[in-house]
């Protein structure tokens, strides 16, 4: 990071910080990786015998179609007030996965049925069969745990009172050619819900390796709290766009590939585009495109997409994510304030039914903390703030030497680090990352932002030298940046220009860049509230994840 | 164009205040020749000749006959209307006026004041305190006489009459107004509603805040943007002045939304998997590569969402769907951005068949959703919707369309290929006959002659099943057709817009389909680049289709393995959907922001060059009626000023680039963009030693890197 480190790199300082390295399941890695290789001997073995005894089956391993009449949840719905030991004539047709099978008899063997995380048992039984005596034999001894089945049968209770299907007939969907990983409890698991805990110590797949890389594993294993992950982050989304259109923003798409990376400062991929023989850049931002839009006269639009960075992965960077920026004309930095509020305590309560929301901000083996989403959220002024809690008295004149050598003299005095180059708005930035953001655990707004920190925002409407500016942050991390845009082109310039000439660049395509928005400017932004949420960061508080490769369904691979 | 509506009327007791010098002109006075000089230079000088305003652009007199001036002109006036606002910023500045403000509170859009007030009588003014309104939009027309101002301003829903009058403003705001405010404006106004005698629906308006002072003049209504360039670089600039621009990404919006809709009507769950990915697979395109510095490793941008979306049903979810960018690293054309949006949707325990259901039900729902009817025009032809579509196989068609009965042809490729070229000699041309010889099996050649023959034959929506497998390499075999595969593609006007399959799910005939593919690919590499041994010599040609890798998604594999239900699946193309629904012509025009060729003034701070055409010729003039309207006047050219050029429609310049385009981009043109996988339309002639060079192109991020780091001009939105 820090060859790069004049980019606001304030929440990986956090991250760093405020995270013990314990992820959530290096705790409780198990010891398979040791018996590697005996495994995966083991395993390989498996799969040719598989192989064998597909090539000898007689019937076609790989249907096309099952028609599937009730799903395991209607099932389990429909058939749970069975008496033990009755059964109903009903035909049912259900399709899953086997995730154990109990065989008592070459006549007889019972299997667990999963459709996500809920099960059925399937009874198959020779004389409710419509196979003969050697049929039957051969199909169950063919049939394994892991292999995806349709079943067609009628429901009822064994006398111990287990919800079964009993089958009539039995046809193997798609066999599974490895061994799935055995579980290490056959306990009941609590399904788990937004806005509570996780319990990654009960996963039957604990490997963090494998999760990532084989996320089917993940979501097949571990599946009472893996599958609601995605449903809950499908569900935030919804939410987010249901609040948006309520308000009559128009959802877009602005360009992933852009020709030249804008709208924030990080660095960028770049990749070729052979017909055009031109380099392009991976976007960073959207921001640049969505004002455009705005001065096009689309007054309230919004982007939900993925931005990319090519920066080192840690808990709480990955190099692509997700993000919702909205721009709105007409509004400024209040209303988005009370927009915020509305927006997540409205998106908590539906999704967990109350504002309270457990985390485990410290690890799974330590307490877990509680965020409470209830509005309004506290608001501090950042400078005001931050001279009464470090009792400084900054200079006012925030873009002088003065305050510069100031800044410079307290972060030595508070043990503050701050890389190179000791820009004021980088001391700005440590120290509030020092004293302001570690007390933001319950949504914070942090507001008010120096010029010298925000070259996008327009300028206070009453204090000179600051911004109309605001950052949301949760359990320390920053979840929403927002501002009142700068929309005067002159102005606009004259903050670039101040930028460059901390960074003595005299990139061309830096000029170009600026010249190109301001151009833009100049045709008229009206007055416009601009707004972006990182929705994984959103994603992990309501799902209890501290790694942000828990909501995100595939990572990189690192081979 | 309401203009045309208010000039048509006649005139007023304003006439007298106006001392309008000339009645032979009066009617259409604007389209008359006399004023159309004006216009034409309203754009380098919207205020022009305002005598009392201290501050007025004076145009310079080769604006005031831009006709005969050079486009070069056009910089200079434009830099001179630029410093000519730039001073009035700073005199409001001066006069303790923010032109850049803070925030805005608006009570309507102009669309719903028309809509409320349409009842209003001719000459009813409401006063009512109730009926105060205040609204917000860009001021795109305006006409300021001695004590009465005229000014059109447009928001989002539409437009609405500002009538201000200097009794009801306050204090020196009327001479603010005239003084001040140019066409470009973002302005603020509340007031109190009037229709006026001539039933032209106005604010009138007892206050008014600047809001955004633009400092640049939009284009010339009736000769509008000449560089068709640049209507998508500067595509703001194209939305003010076309409004049906925007439109067309309102509907985009719609048919999206609809779209999840119904797919989440019917119990799918989105799910978002990576751009980036360590190997590019589920379809056959070439992939962008790009390089992740602290991994120290190439990426490819994903050329499609297949492979991880069925990762997905292997891990227990049973319907999903994913709407997202795909991106393919090929030339452009009116069908083809490098990057576009798909929805790809999977069904666990169902077979292609459903898909074609859940296609028609998506289609016709967006249909009905934008348009609100299922029959549609689309660029002259009338497309019926109506369910249920044609449903036929490749082989009928292609036998219906050539009489070749394919299942009769035998084993015998060069055979085959000899019945096709004598059956077909009249219809096919040259490059054609290239293709066809360059088959390499009865299934290529099939789905050779169906596209060249029968694809653009299928203008009413067709479901085409059962393509062979040999180009269908993750479909499932056909159960009753060996050779052949369950897939369909949806064609609507030539076009293909969906491509579906009964998912492969055997992975060891995953594993021999794909390696196959790998094989084939590698040998068309050789092959090329043994045809072309000269290599760089033909370096301007984009024929090196083949010159990237196909490598294998063993992860893929892995998890087929694993079992994955039996299950359909679909990828439409949104882009192209948003194209058909919305009558246009280019995917340029539903992509807000389409990848362009480099182009050397892209950020010149040049104005938007005016077309040299001469001005439509004047309307017939008519007689005045001078019967003392009040407000919508005639205004000749001693009134102070006439306005009116944002509405210009840039119909005939977007017809000629449509077929500009067509011809230049189609040539040479590869497949583009394919819908989930497919393997369709090889094109030879690849060259290792370009293909060595580019690679080292995309390899110099480091470099890059270092280089961009220093590019910090933005704080970002999200510091992350």
């Amino acid at each position: 990071m820090e060859e790069h480190s004049d980019l606001p790199s304030r929440s990986m300082e956090v991250a760093a910080t405020a995270l013990p390295l314990n992820d959530e399941e290096y705790v409780y890695e198990d010891a398979r990786s040791e018996e590697c290789s005996e495994v995966e001997d083991a395993d390989q073995k498996y799969c040719e015998n598989r192989l064998k005894d597909i090539d000898n089956g007689d019937q076609d391993s790989y249907p096309h179609k099952f028609a599937v009449s009730i799903s395991v949840s209607e099932f389990i719905a429909k058939y749970k007030s069975l008496f033990n030991g009755d059964h109903v004539d009903d035909q049912v047709s259900v399709a899953g996965r086997i995730m154990s099978k109990r065989s008592s008899s070459s006549k007889l063997s019972f299997y667990d049925l999963n459709d996500s995380c809920l099960k059925v048992q399937v009874m198959a039984d020779l004389r409710k069969s419509e196979l003969d005596k050697d049929e039957f034999a051969k199909l169950h001894a063919f049939a394994k745990r892991g292999d995806i089945v349709g079943v067609t049968g009628f429901p009822g209770k064994t006398k111990r009172g287990e919800l079964s299907i009993f089958p009539r007939s039995f046809t193997v969907l798609s066999p599974c050619l490895h061994m799935l990983p055995s579980p290490a409890n056959n306990k009941k698991q609590e399904i788990w819900s937004p806005g509570h805990l996780r319990h990654p110590q009960t996963y039957v797949l604990k490997d963090q390796e494998t999760r990532f890389r084989q996320r089917y594993l993940d979501l097949m294993m571990n599946n009472h709290e893996i599958p609601q992950i995605f449903k809950t982050i499908d569900n935030i989304n919804k939410y987010i766009r249901r609040f948006l259109s309520l308000l009559d923003f128009v959802e877009v798409s602005t360009p992933m590939l852009h020709t030249i990376p804008g709208g924030a400062a990080a660095r960028p991929f770049v990749t070729h585009h052979n017909d055009l023989d031109m380099k392009l850049y991976m976007r960073i931002s959207p921001e640049l495109y969505l004002k455009q839009l705005v001065v096009g006269g689309m007054d309230r639009v919004y982007e939900i997409g993925k931005q990319f960075r090519n920066e080192s992965i840690d808990m709480t960077h990955n190099p692509e994510f997700t993000t919702c920026e909205f721009y709105m004309a007409y509004a400024d930095y209040n209303d988005l304030m009370k927009m915020t509020e509305d927006l997540l305590s409205g998106l908590v309560k539906e999704l967990t039914g109350g504002y309270r929301v457990k985390y485990h901000a410290k690890g799974y083996d330590k307490d877990p903390i509680v965020i409470d989403f209830t509005p309004p959220y506290r608001r501090i002024d950042m400078i005001g703030e931050l001279e009464k809690v470090a009792e400084l008295s900054i200079p006012k004149d925030l873009a002088g030497e003065e305050a510069n050598k100031y800044l410079i003299d307290a972060c030595g005095r508070f043990g503050v680090k701050c890389a190179a180059p000791m820009t004021t708005a980088r001391l700005l930035d440590k120290l509030v990352g020092h004293f302001l953001e570690r007390t933001c655990v319950n949504p914070t707004f942090i507001m008010n932002h120096p010029e010298i920190m925000s070259p996008l925002a327009k300028s206070h409407r009453s204090i000179k030298g600051l911004t109309e500016r605001f950052e949301l942050f949760i359990n320390q991390h920053e979840l929403c940046n927002a501002y009142t845009e700068l929309n005067d082109p002159v102005v606009q310039r004259q903050r670039f220009a101040d930028q460059l000439k901390d960074r003595q660049s005299g990139d061309e395509e830096a000029m170009a860049l600026d010249e190109s928005f301001c151009t833009a400017l100049e045709y008229g932004l009206p007055p416009t509230g601009g707004w972006g949420l990182g929705i994984d960061r959103l994603a992990m508080l309501l799902t209890d994840s501290q790694n942000i490769k828990v909501p995100s369904l595939f990572f990189i691979h690192l081979n | 164009m309401e203009a045309l509506k208010v000039w048509s009327l006649t005139a007023s007791p304003l006439r007298q205040l106006l001392r309008l010098s000339s009645s032979s002109t009066a009617i259409y006075g604007r389209r008359s020749h006399h004023s159309s000089l004006m216009l034409r230079c309203a754009s380098a000088a919207s205020s022009s000749s305002s005598s009392n305003a201290a501050t007025a652009e004076t145009p310079k007199p080769s604006g005031r006959n831009r006709r005969a001036a050079s486009s070069s002109n056009s910089t200079s006036d434009r830099e001179a209307i630029r410093s000519i606002r730039l001073k009035k910023v700073e005199e409001l500045r001066g006069q303790g006026v923010e032109p850049y403000a803070y925030k805005w509170e608006k009570s309507h859009s102009a669309n719903q004041l028309q809509e409320i007030y349409k009842h209003l009588a001719n000459g009813e003014e409401l006063n009512d305190e109730s009926d105060r309104v205040s609204i917000a939009g860009r001021v795109v027309a305006r006409r300021a006489f001695g004590k009465l101002a005229f000014l059109t301003l447009r928001d989002e829903s539409g437009t609405i009459q500002l009538y201000c009058e200097k009794e009801r403003l306050s204090d020196d705001q009327f001479e603010q107004l005239k003084a001040f405010i140019d066409i470009g404006d973002i302005l603020g106004a509340s007031g109190s509603m009037k229709r006026t005698e001539k039933g032209e629906l106005s604010i009138c308006v007892s206050s008014f805040s600047i809001l955004t002072k633009s400092l640049l003049p939009l284009p010339d209504k009736y000769h509008g943007l000449t560089d068709i360039d640049k209507r998508y670089r500067q595509r703001y600039v194209d939305m003010i002045a076309n409004p049906e621009v925007a439109d067309v990404f309102r509907k985009r919006a719609k048919i999206v939304s609809e779209i999840r809709k119904t797919v989440e009507s019917s119990g799918y769950l989105e799910v978002e998997t990576p751009v980036l990915q360590g190997a590019a697979g589920g379809a056959e395109a070439r992939p962008f590569v790009t390089y992740h510095n602290s991994l120290g490793r190439d990426l490819y941008l994903r050329i499609a969402t297949e492979l991880h979306l069925k990762r997905m049903l292997v891990g227990g979810f049973e319907k999903v769907y994913e709407i997202g960018r795909i991106f393919r690293n090929e030339g452009l054309s009116t069908r083809h951005n490098p990057e576009f949006t798909t929805i790809e949707m999977y069904e666990a325990f169902s077979d292609y068949q459903s898909m074609m259901d859940m296609a028609e039900l998506i289609v016709t729902g967006c249909a009905m959703a934008v348009n609100g009817k299922l029959t549609l025009d689309y660029q002259g032809t009338e497309i019926c919707l109506e369910r249920p579509w044609r449903r036929e196989t490749m082989h009928n068609l292609v036998k219906e369309a050539t009489g070749i009965d394919f299942s009769e042809l035998g084993e015998d490729l060069g055979k085959a290929k000899d019945t096709v070229l004598v059956a077909l000699q009249d219809v096919l041309e040259h490059k054609d006959k290239s293709g066809i010889g360059a088959c390499s099996s009865l299934g290529h050649l099939l789905n050779e002659v169906f596209e060249v023959v029968v694809e653009p034959k299928l203008v009413q929506p067709t479901f085409v099943l059962d393509y062979p497998i040999e180009i269908s390499p993750l479909a499932k075999p056909h159960r009753g057709n060996a050779g052949l595969t369950e897939r369909f593609e949806l064609f609507i006007c030539g076009r293909e817009m969906a491509n579906a399959f009964s998912e492969l799910t055997d992975p060891v005939d995953q594993r021999r389909r794909l390696e196959e593919q790998v094989r084939q690919h590698n040998a068309k590499r050789a092959a090329a680049a043994a045809e072309t041994p000269e290599g760089k010599a033909k370096k301007d040609d984009d024929d090196d289709d083949e010159s990237y890798e196909v490598t294998l998604d063993e992860d893929f594999l892995t998890a087929l393995e694993y079992g994955m239900p039996p299950a359909s699946g679909m990828g439409l193309g949104i882009d192209r959907l948003v194209m058909l629904l919305t009558n246009s012509a280019s995917i340029r025009d539903v992509i807000a922001f389409p990848v362009l060729k480099p182009s050397p003034h892209i950020y010149a701070s040049g104005s938007l060059k005016l077309e040299d055409t001469p001005p439509p010729p004047p309307p017939q003039v008519s007689s005045v009626v001078d019967d003392g309207d009040d407000d919508d006047q005639y205004v000749d050219a001693q009134v102070e000023e006439v306005v009116d050029h944002v509405d210009g429609l840039l119909n005939e310049v977007r017809e000629e680039e449509g077929k500009e385009e067509d011809c230049a981009l189609e040539e040479g043109q590869s497949n583009g963009e394919i819908l989930k996988s497919s393997l369709k339309k090889e094109t030879l002639d690849s060259e290792d030693g370009e293909r060595r060079e580019k690679k080292k192109k995309v390899q110099w991020v480091d470099l890059m890197g270092k280089e961009l780091a220093e590019i910090r001009e933005f704080e970002s939105r999200l510091v992350y």
